[in-house]
């Protein structure tokens, strides 16, 4: 997974798009927008270490369950359950 | 083209960048809506994620499927909408993403479903972001408003650019 930096460039204005109108205006952040984008960011950021770690952990079960059909071993069920569809 | 898919509106953001795109006053005469994009934020990254909001409401759900770099899976989170990869300042410069985003019977007052798809370009053949997802909103009420925003207080870029299509069933 590609490492992420968040929070590099600054909030800038609101493009507003009126599909009854055609007017478009650009306007500053309210209070309550920057805040729900604060806790959006904090929630993603949490969700995207989660997918990160669970994608490492299945590429190593993978990787144990290979070498040790190579080798003849026995598999654990969690490195067999990466086998079997 | 058949006048059952009509262009309603469209952005691009100048050259100060843009925090959101957001199409208001959405009129309820179509049965499906479509916005077709090609973003590009300024995260030092090599994508952003897109998420999407109806009508000002945090109700969202995210069921994705993704591809980035040689990273394969699927994830889904109640948190937020992803529903598209920007290019972001990592990438090449002056690439943009290619987005579609379907929004079925967005007038009923019940579950709206959301399906997406898209790429990241880069010119690079190791670092390639698609991302593909299916989402629900719960929200009740026919969708007026809808906004676009990149994760983590990310702007996006000069010459990004998102139109909105109405499409009528007859």
């Amino acid at each position: 997974m590609v490492s992420r930096t968040h929070r590099e460039n600054k909030m800038t204005k609101v493009i507003e798009v009126n599909c009854e109108t055609g007017v478009v205006t650009e306007r500053d952040l309210t209070a309550e927008e920057i805040a729900q984008r604060e806790a959006d960011a904090t929630a993603h950021a949490a969700a995207e270490a989660e997918r990160t770690a669970a994608a490492e952990a299945l590429a190593a079960l993978k990787t144990s369950a290979k070498a040790k059909l190579v080798a003849g071993t026995p598999l654990t069920e969690e490195e067999a359950a990466t086998l079997v569809i | 083209m058949a006048n059952t898919f009509e262009l309603i509106a469209s952005s691009t953001v100048g050259a100060g960048g843009a925090s959101s795109i957001d199409f208001t006053s959405i009129p309820s005469t179509y049965s499906d809506l479509l916005i077709k994009c090609s973003l590009r934020t300024g995260e030092a990254a090599i994508y952003t994620d897109i998420d999407i909001t109806f009508n000002g409401e945090s109700a969202r759900q995210w069921r994705g499927f993704y591809a980035v770099t040689t990273s394969l899976g699927t994830s889904t989170n109640t948190s937020f909408n992803i529903v598209a990869p920007a290019t972001a300042a990592n990438s090449t410069a002056s690439n943009f993403s290619n987005c579609d985003i379907y929004i079925q019977n967005y007038t009923s007052s019940g579950v709206k479903s959301i399906g997406s798809e898209g790429v990241s370009e880069n010119n690079s053949g190791s670092n390639f972001v698609l991302n593909m997802s299916g989402n629900t909103v719960t929200n009740g009420t026919a969708v007026t408003t809808i906004n676009l925003v990149p994760f983590g207080g990310n702007s996006f870029v000069q010459y990004t650019t998102a139109y909105l299509y109405g499409i009528k069933n007859s």
